[in-house]
Parts: structure tokens; sequence; C-alpha cells
């Protein structure tokens, strides 16, 4: 269809009050290579939606195409033998006992092109990664003309989507409903020199179990038709809403410069309305939550704060934000372009930051996925590592770098603190380097690495090089890569290119060896300040002729003569891990005097030796603890004179710890 | 004697025998020390040095507890270990105690005898033994009755209901009934351990069984002075919770007073298990001693002397030298406080036995 004609025709529908809303931009901020015009409605009987899309696909290679690939999500959830449920490690069993209704599919029924030939017959399923036969979440379409460069093409494909039971994130629970993923979406074409595209091919990848996404940018008109009794929320800006006459209601969204389109419907929602500058914030919430409301909506408003002055300008008009009733937790915690999902328990207590973090998280998914629109299937810690990182920023900010996870009866563990303990608390750190498609970590580490090692990489190397260059660094990354496909190498370049400009060959010439350790590499790092030692040096003792008489002098340690006091003092550090960084050693003399020496961080045993009145006091490697993948910082320092009233207070918690079990086990008798 | 009563008297007769009360603290002072040693070991070898370690002073600090169990869990675990492969003898050893506390407790009126109190010990083990294998049991069938379903419930997930607050209620409800009919139940166990030593008898079920009977006919006296004792017991707590908040353990000064608090909450906290069972002993005597009046005067009249001997050996006593008298209180106090207590301890111990035992023969035959 014609998009002006489609846009005349979305015109009319603006018949109950909802005045149109301005579009987010005259001018594209992207290159719109894949646009959608989509006609869907929702029978919440027989759970499916019904849709007929219109496809306007533009070629930006230099090849001519003549296949089109398709992502069929929804068919993850059609039998136990899609790939999704046969890697993940508990859907399948989930997914036996569950009855026909539960499973859910997505079927083309016609697909044409605007020369209104069908191209039906030539659809066929593939497995570009596995090879699993029983998989249909990649379709390949053989066009009758093919798509030359520079052309942009429509394809009408009707469609219909059974939804599953919500089990990741879409489909339906009661009557709520997430829908993500749920529509024929075409696979990204990467031309020569996009990312590791050595020649043109499509990049269409099967839905995993621990895998997200990979789409172009375009711009999306939705028309969405529900029953009236529905509430709805979706990306982008409502254009209009009208009432029908067989008791449903359509809404008309229009999203521009995205990568997806989501959606959600419920009756039960409660929404709140809320404003950040430009931004329409509006949560959706069930009344059960609706007391948390508040951390939702200013968490985003601190977000959206953070990420502009940090990262960039959030350039969208809209944000809606999903509080998913408990029914439908596999539906919490998730990103899609200006519409995200939290989670949130009734009575959740403020101390549990919950709600707070999981808004920050999914902000941060605007730019690291959304506009900086990385390939989530290879390269999840392009998307989540730095969301993660950010999120620690941000919340540490707002609320304390010890108290920005949970802050309950004195316990407290901030952001970052919570991020490296994830890693190093490991129990195999390294089980897989962090560089590896989100379907490559078969035997476990993809959230801990891809979360959390990144995150705290991250922050090692903006300890390392200075927060106002990783701040160059992030907001030169935005600049170059908004609304494009950037991967590992592309953020390397930056960091090498910036570090060096600011820094020259303080780090070396590059930082690829900071890089070869922390993505590529999965030896870790800890470092120890083995040992101590003051010596007394010399030591007079036996008979000195002092003028013409002879004096019997004898060494008394404990005692020694002022001008005898000489000692040999050393400081002696083990490398124990195989990754090397440099850090600084701080040792601290008994007059007060502290000298700061700079190690390469290289060898496996280091000394660094003094001679002088003063013994050694303490030394700590690391001091301002820049190198956080430092497994173990309690083994950092030494100190001869230990200050230890923490070890009484803990061990005098214990003693009432262990009274209290007895008592416990004499109260059942 | 109504409950309230029976609580003062319970508190009273567990500080008039400070010596008992001191040596079940000592006793569980001396081997919650012995399981601290390897705790400060570990601790203090792995980063006693550390300058990480005055981080934990003001208060919790994630990255270095973190660190410090990731370095040395394994130790840790070990420390842990030790109280595991210690509990089965604790159980023994309060099962031991508790006779000794039984024993005591038996005879009011008289102040404590360590002679008396390590005897009970002893003759008192198996009884007490089997009280708790039988009351354990039942326990675990009523939390098993409880949770079962609660977890079938749950397990269900949110099919069956709108919202997540249904579970809180739902658990809240059971976590309730729970603590009323554990507390039930673990009252009738402490009556039954408090007959089993008065009666001198083994037959662990039917006292037990009669324990109930008694328990329920005198609904009103004894469960709301159980749940007193536990009140106390949370009270307590609560109270050293807020002490906790308030001081914190942040500097030396801090850590002793909190040492010295702590100390002090498991010394009260031995104390309520303590006032418990005396208030127990101290209400079964009573109620025994007021229903034989109330059921037969006359034949009570007829065994006065014998009567009025072992009524002053009990609670009685007691409520007349240092509690107000409350609304059934007087009865007893004038019913028994006019005859003097012998002080021949053998003699006291046994007209007492002999008394009970002749009153509950009586019962049986009338
Ligand atoms: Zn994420």
């Amino acid at each position: 269809m014609n998009r002006i004609l489609f846009l005349l025709i979305l015109g009319l529908f603006v018949s109950d009050g909802v005045a149109a809303q301005p579009t987010i931009s005259d001018d594209p901020l992207s290159s719109r290579i894949a646009s959608y015009d989509i006609k869907v409605k929702l029978d919440t009987t027989d759970k499916t939606l019904t849709g007929t899309e219109i496809l306007h696909w533009k070629n930006t290679s230099k090849d001519t195409i003549t296949e089109l690939q398709f992502h069929m999500y929804l068919n993850a959830f059609k039998n136990s033998m899609s790939t999704f449920n046969a890697e993940s490690d508990r859907i399948p069993s989930a997914f036996r006992s569950l009855e026909e209704e539960s499973w859910g599919w997505v079927e083309i029924n016609e697909i044409s092109d605007e020369q209104g030939n069908d191209l039906t017959a030539s659809m066929a399923y593939f497995q570009p990664d596995d090879q699993n036969e029983y998989d249909q979440t990649v379709l390949k379409v053989i066009l009758t003309q093919p798509i030359y460069p520079g052309e942009t093409k429509d394809y009408t494909i009707n469609f219909t989507s059974k939804l599953p039971k919500i089990v990741a994130r879409t489909g339906y629970s009661k009557n709520y409903y997430l829908l993500a993923q749920w529509f024929p979406k075409i696979g990204v074409y990467e031309s020569t020199g996009v990312r590791y595209a050595e020649k043109g091919q499509w990049n269409c990848h099967q839905f995993h179990a621990r895998s997200e996404f990979y789409a172009d940018f375009g711009v999306y008109n939705v028309e969405i038709t529900v029953p009236k009794s529905h509430i709805v929320g979706a990306s982008g800006v409502l254009q209009s809403s009208n009432l029908n006459a067989d008791n449903t209601k359509t809404y008309i969204y229009r999203a521009e410069d995205v990568i997806d389109f989501a959606w959600t419907a419920s009756p039960q929602f409660l929404v709140i309305k809320d404003k950040w500058k430009h931004v329409d914030i509006r949560l959706l919430i069930n009344p059960e939550h609706n007391d948390n409301s508040y951390r939702f909506l200013q968490s985003a408003k601190e977000s959206m704060e953070y990420f502009t002055k940090n990262v960039g300008a959030y350039p969208y008009t809209s944000l809606t934000m999903v509080v998913p009733p408990m029914h439908g937790i596999r539906s919490v915690g998730m990103e899609y372009p200006t519409f995200i999902t939290c989670l949130s328990f009734a009575g959740l207590p403020e101390g549990i930051r919950t709600p707070e973090i999981i808004t920050a998280h999914e902000l941060g998914h605007q730019y690291f996925m959304q506009m900086i629109a990385s390939n989530e299937f290879e390269e999840p810690w392009l998307d989540e590592g730095f969301t993660t990182y950010f999120e620690n920023r941000m919340m540490d900010h707002y609320y304390g770098e010890h108290s920005a996870t949970i802050d309950m009866f004195g316990y407290k563990i901030g952001g970052l603190e919570n991020t490296r303990s994830t890693y190093t608390g490991m129990s195999n750190p390294k089980i897989s380097e962090v560089f590896r498609p989100a379907w490559g970590f078969t035997h476990g580490g993809y959230g801990s690495l891809s979360y959390h090692k990144t995150g705290t990489w991250l922050s090692t190397l903006e300890r390392m090089i200075g927060i106002e260059t990783m701040n160059q660094i992030i907001k030169t990354y935005f600049e170059r890569w908004k609304f494009k496909h950037p991967c590992a190498n592309d953020f390397i370049d930056i960091v090498n290119e910036v570090v060096t400009q600011e820094h020259g060959d303080r780090f070396g010439s590059t930082m690829d060896w900071f890089f070869d350790q922390v993505l590529y590499g999965t030896d870790i790092c800890d470092y120890e300040l083995h040992d101590i030692s003051n010596e007394l040096i010399n030591k007079r003792t036996g008979i000195f002729e002092i003028g013409t008489e002879k004096e019997f002098i004898k060494f008394d340690e404990k005692n020694p003569v002022e001008a005898d006091s000489i000692y040999i003092s050393k400081v002696i550090i083990h490398r124990l891990g195989e990754a090397t960084y440099p850090v600084d050693v701080k040792i601290r003399f008994e007059n007060g005097k502290e000298i700061t020496e700079n190690w390469e961080g290289l060898d496996r045993t280091y000394e660094f030796k003094y001679t002088g009145k003063h013994k050694i006091e303490s030394a700590i490697i690391d001091p301002e603890q820049k190198i956080l993948m430092d497994m173990d910082f309690n083994n950092n320092s030494l100190t001869k004179k230990p200050e230890k009233a923490a070890v009484w207070k803990y061990t005098a918690k214990f003693l009432f710890f262990i009274e209290n079990l007895m008592m416990t086990i004499s109260a059942l008798i | 004697m109504n409950f309230l009563v029976g609580y003062f008297v319970g508190i009273w007769n567990t500080v008039r025998r400070l010596r008992m009360w001191l040596l079940l603290y000592f006793v569980t002072l001396v081997f919650a020390v012995l399981l601290t040693i390897p705790f400060f070991d570990v601790m203090d070898q792995s980063i006693g040095n550390s300058l990480e370690l005055p981080k934990l002073l003001p208060g919790y600090d994630h990255t270095v507890v973190d660190d410090f169990l990731h370095a040395h869990g394994k130790k840790m675990s070990a420390v842990i270990g030790q109280f595991k492969g210690f509990t089965v003898f604790f159980v023994l050893l309060y099962i031991f105690l508790t006779g000794g506390i039984l024993q005591t407790y038996d005879l009011l009126s008289e102040k404590f005898s360590r002679q008396r109190f390590w005897s009970g010990c002893t003759t008192n083990f198996w009884r007490v033994l089997r009280v708790f294998l039988l009351f354990t049991v039942i326990q675990v069938l009523v939390a098993l009755l409880i949770y079962y379903p609660l977890g079938e419930f749950f397990g269900k997930g949110f099919d069956g209901i709108n919202d997540e607050r249904t579970f809180y209620k739902a658990g809240a409800f059971a976590v309730g009934i729970h603590v009323l009919l554990a507390s039930f139940f673990g009252m009738i166990s402490d009556y039954t351990k408090v007959r089993l030593v008065k009666k001198n008898q083994f037959s662990v079920l039917k006292e037990t069984w009669e324990s109930t009977k008694f328990v329920v006919r005198h609904f009103f006296k004894t469960y709301p002075l159980y749940l007193l004792n536990l009140l106390t017991f949370v009270g307590l707590f609560a109270l050293y919770v807020f002490l906790g908040r308030q001081i914190g353990m942040i500097s030396k000064t801090t850590i002793v007073v909190m040492f010295i608090i702590q100390q002090l909450f498991i010394f009260l906290r031995i104390g309520t298990k303590l006032m418990n069972l005396a208030s127990i002993s101290a209400m079964y005597d009573a109620v025994v001693l007021k229903s034989r009046k109330q059921e037969k005067p006359l034949e009570i009249e007829g065994m006065t002397p014998v009567a009025s001997t072992e009524s002053t050996n009990t609670a009685s006593t007691n409520l007349a030298d240092n509690n107000p008298p409350t609304s059934d209180g007087p009865m007893e106090i004038l019913d028994t406080q006019s005859d003097s207590p012998t002080n021949d301890e053998e003699n006291q111990d046994y007209n007492e036995r002999e008394f009970l035992e002749n009153l509950d023969q009586f019962q049986e035959e009338s």
C-alpha cells in the first residue's frame, strides 16, 4: 500500500478527541532501512493476533538482493524442539505439561511484492545457526523481482500469531498481554564492511534461549485493535484512537527511527502520566503495585537526566513503562524502543531498589541496544555490559555507592559493588571469554560475563584512564555510532583514539593489551601484598676502640642505640593471577611518611626495598582500587599495626549467633 | 491462680534460683566460646592484618565481606560445619539440663540444690528425651500439615490468583496458625515433662494424653500463660534489636557495650525458658490443688495436714510472700498459707509426692 494513502486512512480514524501528536523529528535520525505499516487485531478469546503488515525495505548496500530473511520469533514457543526450548535449561519441562492454548506460533498466510507477485510459495524455514530442523524462527522468501542498490520495495504480508502463555517476555497471562516479537520481522542485511561482514550477507539468527535481537531502524505505523476495556501502551507516540462498533477500540501509534515495536494491553492497568523535559512518560501499572509508582517515575527521570548528561540526548518524545502483574512476571525487565517492562512486588520496601535498578537498566538500553544498535545475538556484552556499567554509575550516583542495590537493616550493597562481586564470586570466572555469541555460553557464564564482568572491566577502565576520558569515549562512541550497528572493534578503536589523545602512551601505544585480557581472554587478576619486613642493620657488637679505650658493645635488639637504628625494609608483592595491570603501591612508614610507587604489575614477585631510620608500617597495592578486576582486595595490603576491633566485632556477633542457635535448640526441648 | 499470677510466679521462681540460671548461662557460653575460637582464628589470620579490615567497623562493607568469603569461604564453612557436628550433642545436653530444671521446679518452695539439680539431670534424662522425640514428630507433622498445602498452593503459581497479595496473606495466615499450633503443642510438651517429674511417671504417651486433657480443661489459664512467656521472649528480642540499632558496633566502646547487651540477652533468653517451666509447674500445682478442693472439699479437708504442707511447697507460698493478690490468687493464699512449710527437705518431697499420688488415686477412684 502506498504510504501516503496509508497515512490518509489513518487520519480518518482520528475520531475520539485524541489530538494528533507531533511526530518525533522532521529529519530522519536513522537510515530507516526497514519500516512497517501494520494493522493488527487482538482476539482475547483465541489469544491470537491477525494482522497485515506492509514492509518498506530499502537496499542500502551495493548488492542486488534476491531473497529476504525474516525472524518468526513466536515459533520459538511452538514446541519443545525449537532451538529456544532445546537450549533452555528449565523451559522444556515447563512446556511439556502445557495445554495447546499455552503454545505460540506465527505464520505468514500470504506475502506479495508491490507488483502483486505472490511470494508465498517461495517461503521456507531454515536454520542458519544450528540446522535444527524443528526450529522455525527464521524464514526466507525468494523474490520474484530483485531489489537493486538504492531501491526501496514494499511487501504486503498477512500473518497470524498465536500468542503463547508468557514464558519469556512475550504472550499472555490471564488478561494481561505483552506483545513483543509478534510480527514477521526482517533481518539485517549487512553490506561489506558493516561489523565483521567481508561481503554482503543477511544477519538473521534463530531465536536462542539466551539471545536477544538485532534489527535495522525504521518507522513503525501501527494500528492496534483490542477489546475496548483494554488499556494499551506501545512503542512510539499515540497518534489517535477511536471506538469501533464491535466493542473494540483502535489505537494508532507511530514510532520513528526505532529498531522494534512492542505493545501491551490489559484491562487492569492504572495509567499514570508524568513528564520529563520533552518526554511524555506513561506508566502502566496494576493497582497492587501502585504504591511504588513514584519510584519508577523518579528513577526514569533520574536515568534520562543522567544518560542525557553522560551519553547523549534522548531524542524521543515518549517513554512507556509497564509494570507487569505478578502472574506475568516472565515479561519483566525487558527493553524495547521507548517501551520498557519493569518489576515490582506489592509492598516492596524502599531499601530493596529493584524498581529503580530495572528502570535504570532498561532505560540504559534505549542507548545501548536501541540507538546504538549492536548485534545482541553475537555480542551481548555490547548492550548488556554497557547498560550494566551505566546502571551502576547512575544508581550509585543517586542512591549511594554502598546502598544503591540494597539498604535494609544495616545490610548495604552498592551497584558496582554488586556487579563486581557477581563476577568475582563466579564459581569459575574463567568459564568463557566475554566475547562470545549469546548462544555460545553453553555451560554457563552468559549473565555473569556479559553483564557483570563487562560492567566491572568498564569501571576498571574508567578508573584507570579517569572519568573525564571515559565520558569522552562514551560520548564519542554514541555520537559516532548512534542509529548504526557497531561491533567490538568500533568501540576499541575509539578507546585507543581517545586514550592516546588524552594520555599519550602512558598505557602503551594502544589499549589492546587491556581488551585482550578482559574481552577476549579469561585470565583472572589477583595481586597479593605478601610480606613486609624491617631488618635492623649496623648491628654493632663486640669490642671497639674508642680513642685509646677499648669498649665492649653488646647489641640489644630491643633497645638499639639510636645511631645504629638503620633498617632495610622490604615490601614483597606476589602476582597470583595471570592477568596483569599497572598498579600503584603505597608504602607508609612509621613516621607517617608515604611513598607511592608505580609498578607495571608484570613480574610474578616483586619487591620494593628501602633503607632508612624508620620501619615500614603498612603497604597497599592499588590503594584507590582502580583495578576492580582484582579478585581479592583484602590481600592487597598488610599492616604491622593492625586495627583489629572489627575482628572482635564479628567474633562477638558470631558468639552471639552460636549462643542463639544453642538456645533455639534448647527451646525445642 | 490466673495466668498473670502464674507468670509472675514463674519470674520469681527463676530469679530466686540465680545459681541455676547462671549455671545454664555458663554452660551455654563455654560451648559457644569453644565454637567461636576457630571463627576468630580464621578471621584474624586471613584479614586480621589487612588495611581493608577497619572498613568493617562502621558497618557492613559488601566488598570486604564478599572478598573474604570468596577467598576463605571454605574455612568459614568448616567453622559453621563444626556447629552442625555439635547439634546432636547440644540436643542431648539440653535434654540433660532440662531434667535438672524440672527436678528443681518440682519443689518450688525450696532453694536451689546443686545435688538435686544434677540428680534430676540424670534421673529425668530418658523421660525428657522421649518427650522430645514424641513432640518432635508431632511438631514435624503439624508443620507438614500447614506448609505442605501452602506449598501446593504456592506451587501452582499465579494461575489461581490475581496478585501476589493473596500469597502474602496465605503465608501470613499459615505462619500465624503455625505459631499458635506449635506453641500449643509446645505447651503440652512442657506440661507433660512437668507431670512426668512431679508424678514420677515414665509413660510418656499416658502423661501426654493427661497433659492434653489438663491443658484443654484449663485452656484459659494455661495457654495465655504460655503465650505470655513467649511474648516475653519476643519483647526481649525486640528490645535487643532496638538497642542494637541505636548503639551499633562501630567503635571499641560500642563493641564492648553491645557485647555486654548480647550476653545479657542470652542470659535473659535462658531466663525465659526457666520462667516458662517454673510458671507451668506452679500453674499445674495450683490448678490441681484447687480442683481437688473444689471438687471434693470434704475429702480434701480430711487430708488437710498433708495438703497444707504440699501447698506451701508450691507457688502459693511465693505468691503470698511476693506478689499482690489477684482474682483467684487470694483464695489459694487463704487456703494454703496458714500452714508453715517443714524444713525437712526429704520429708517435704515425700509428702508432696505422696499428696499428689493420693490425689490422683482419689480422683481415679471417685
Ligand atoms: Zn539488559
